[in-house]
């Protein structure tokens, strides 16, 4: 399919699919979100009461520390690390529940959206947490290796002329792998393929192809984040009016007026209700269009791989609808 | 689309051969010209603001961050808004221009509507936009009173469209009133409404007007930025010609940068409307509304039925 073609076969799939994507991701999402934006807010309250317990103490200089900070920032930290896991995972649940469905249309199989919650928890998704798990482990490492050499440069210069050579070695090869494996989602959600499967599968498919995927997904990545900020830009100013208010008060305050203490607590306590609004809800919109954009793609590599009909050609390949 | 309609457009653009859906052209072409847009803008305004810098010793600025800010702003205003206009024509209505030529129809004028309509049709639009503006401060001074925004925070929010001397003036309804009109009514009316018409119908106009006023990304204007923007896409609609919405949307830019003028001329002018009360706001409304009706009354002709009828292709 050329680009065109794409954009239409993702544009009818939205307008076939959207109402049960919806569907799904908002029954997987909701309550995630309502979690992730609660730990948010405890997170930010905590932080908010240590500020102003910091301040309050330097007015009295060489009073003692207040008992248990370190505890206490330690369990905000934790709190807030469980919200972030808990959306990721409501993240990952929500992609295979999407994806299922996107492949399942263009299969000309279509699922119900409660078909699609079902398996959305089930071998599916343990597979794709651990091909997310695995990835990161590969990434990661390979990003040590810069990390390290830029780490040792005080030991030896020696290790400064490797980190130029090593950083953008890594990126290019961190780039190469997440492209080629940007497909192992929809292989584990519709072939039911293994974790370790999935990454040769993938590969196999965006061989040969790579630039073309690289800048259709590119492309693609960058008009749905700017849609998506089209969007949300109204409602974030309202999720986050607690926040706005507080800086419009801070601006409006005169110059030689004296700041309160409490002013700074305030706007960190502020901000965490709203800040857990505006991700859950642009992350929302991201789940329900980007799962079908590599679902997409993923047929119509498979398409130029000849795997649907033998008389198809690269160039006009007989997709299923 | 409305039944009975034909156009003498010829759809000869690759899009069109393919048979491909016009609902998915209109927005993936508003989506990826917006997106050059902006971005193509950001990196204009850091290059002209650069350029501008180099150009002009800094004075020194005195007060307090927002003081300081409005300072900056004033002396790069020529600056700003160049790049602004630079950018819409660069980056909104050239892109705009080749795509509808590629994809839709050779016959690009033919196409965005740019053809002559009645003048009593173009009149009714412009006194109808124009004769909304009091409705459009009284809600922005609503707003701003209720969510308490700071006097000092919407100087240096309005320093930017304040004309402070005749030939600032000419320059900002230029870069203001002019360039919009001409890039965004092509971008949104000529193109994208155009398009997605062709999928939905009149529901086009609702559709685009709200988009009209996402895209101007400012929260608290978005209710009347969209009311404009509806009010554009209908007269683009019902006339058949883009130029009845060119036309009100330069009367209404042009009269909030004469609004903001610090020309002592216009004074008076401003300090009335600022204070107009809500009986005379609505007063206001209601000759608005009856001027856009009188407008569909005008654009009969123009009507499913009439001699300007078309088909759709798909």
């Amino acid at each position: 399919m050329a680009l065109g073609d794409l954009f239409d076969r993702l544009f009818r799939l939205i307008g076939k699919t959207y109402p049960r994507i919806l569907a799904v991701a908002l029954v997987i999402f909701l309550p995630i979100s309502v979690v992730f934006v609660a730990m948010t807010h405890h997170f930010c309250s905590d932080a908010a009461d240590m500020v102003q317990e910091m301040s309050a103490r330097a007015d009295y200089p060489g009073s003692p520390a207040p008992p248990g900070v370190f505890g206490r920032l330690l369990s905000a930290g934790i709190i807030l690390f469980t919200g972030y896991l808990f959306l990721l995972l409501g993240l990952i649940a929500a992609t295979v529940g999407v994806t299922l469905l996107a492949c399942s249309e263009m299969s000309e199989q279509p699922l119900s959206w409660r078909e699609a919650f079902a398996a959305a928890f089930g071998a599916r998704f343990l597979r794709v947490c651990g091909q997310i798990l695995l990835q990161s482990v590969i990434v990661i490492g390979v990003m040590c290796v810069p990390i390290l050499s830029v780490a040792l440069i005080r030991v030896s210069g020696w290790f400064g002329l490797l980190a130029a050579i090593v950083i953008p070695c890594a990126i290019c090869l961190v780039t190469k792998l997440i492209l080629e494996w940007a497909f192992t989602t929809p292989v584990i959600v519709w072939e039911q393929a293994g974790v370790l499967d999935s990454f040769g599968r993938s590969s196999s498919l965006v061989r040969g192809r790579w630039w073309r995927v690289f800048g259709i997904l590119l492309l693609l990545s960058l008009i749905l984040q700017f849609a998506i900020s089209i969007v949300t830009t109204p409602l974030n100013f309202v999720a986050m009016w607690g926040y706005v208010s507080k800086i419009f008060q801070m601006v409006g305050m005169r110059r030689n007026t004296t700041p309160d203490p409490r002013f700074a607590a305030d706007l960190i306590r502020s901000l965490g209700m709203g800040f857990g609004i505006v991700v859950s809800v642009s992350q929302l919109l991201a789940v329900t269009v980007s799962p079908l954009i590599r679902s997409v793609l993923y047929f119509d590599l498979r398409a130029r791989r000849g795997e649907f009909l033998s008389t198809s050609t690269p160039e006009s390949p007989a997709l299923p609808v | 689309m409305e039944a009975g309609r034909t156009d003498p457009v010829t759809y000869d653009g690759s899009w069109e051969r393919k048979g491909r859906s016009t609902a998915t052209a209109a927005v993936a072409g508003l989506l990826g010209i917006g997106f050059v847009y902006f971005q193509g803008q950001s990196i204009l305004l850091i290059v002209f603001i650069v350029v501008s810098s180099l150009h002009h010793q800094l004075a020194e600025f005195s007060g307090d961050f927002l003081e300081r800010l409005t300072g900056i702003a004033q002396s790069h205003k020529a600056a700003i808004w160049s790049a602004v206009a630079f950018s819409q024509y660069l980056f909104m209505l050239v892109p705009t221009l080749w795509l509808v030529k590629r994809w839709h129809s050779s016959d690009v004028g033919r196409y965005i509507r740019m053809q002559k309509t009645s003048v009593p049709a173009v009149l009714l639009a412009v006194v109808s936009v124009a004769v909304f503006l009091p409705a459009n401060v009284y809600l922005g001074n609503l707003f701003m009173r209720i969510l308490r925004i700071p006097e000092n925070l919407i100087r240096a929010g309005t320093e930017i469209i304040t004309a402070r001397s005749t030939p600032e003036l000419v320059f900002l309804v230029a870069e203001v009133a002019l360039t919009p009109a001409i890039c965004e009514e092509v971008f949104f009316r000529g193109f994208a409404q155009r398009t997605l018409e062709r999928s939905v119908g009149a529901g086009s106009v609702w559709i685009m007007g709200i988009t009209f006023g996402l895209f101007h990304m400012r929260p608290l204007g978005l209710l009347t930025l969209s009311a404009i923007g509806i009010a554009l896409g209908y007269f683009y609609y019902r006339s058949g010609s883009i130029i009845p919405s060119m036309a009100a949307h330069f009367t209404n830019n042009l009269l909030v940068v004469l609004f903001y003028s610090r020309s002592p001329q216009i004074a008076g002018f401003s300090a009335a409307l600022e204070r107009i009360s809500l009986p005379w706001t609505g007063i206001t409304l209601v000759f608005s509304a009856t001027t856009i009706y009188l407008f569909h009354l005008a654009t009969r002709s123009a009507r499913p039925g009439t001699s300007t009828e078309f088909t759709a292709p798909d």
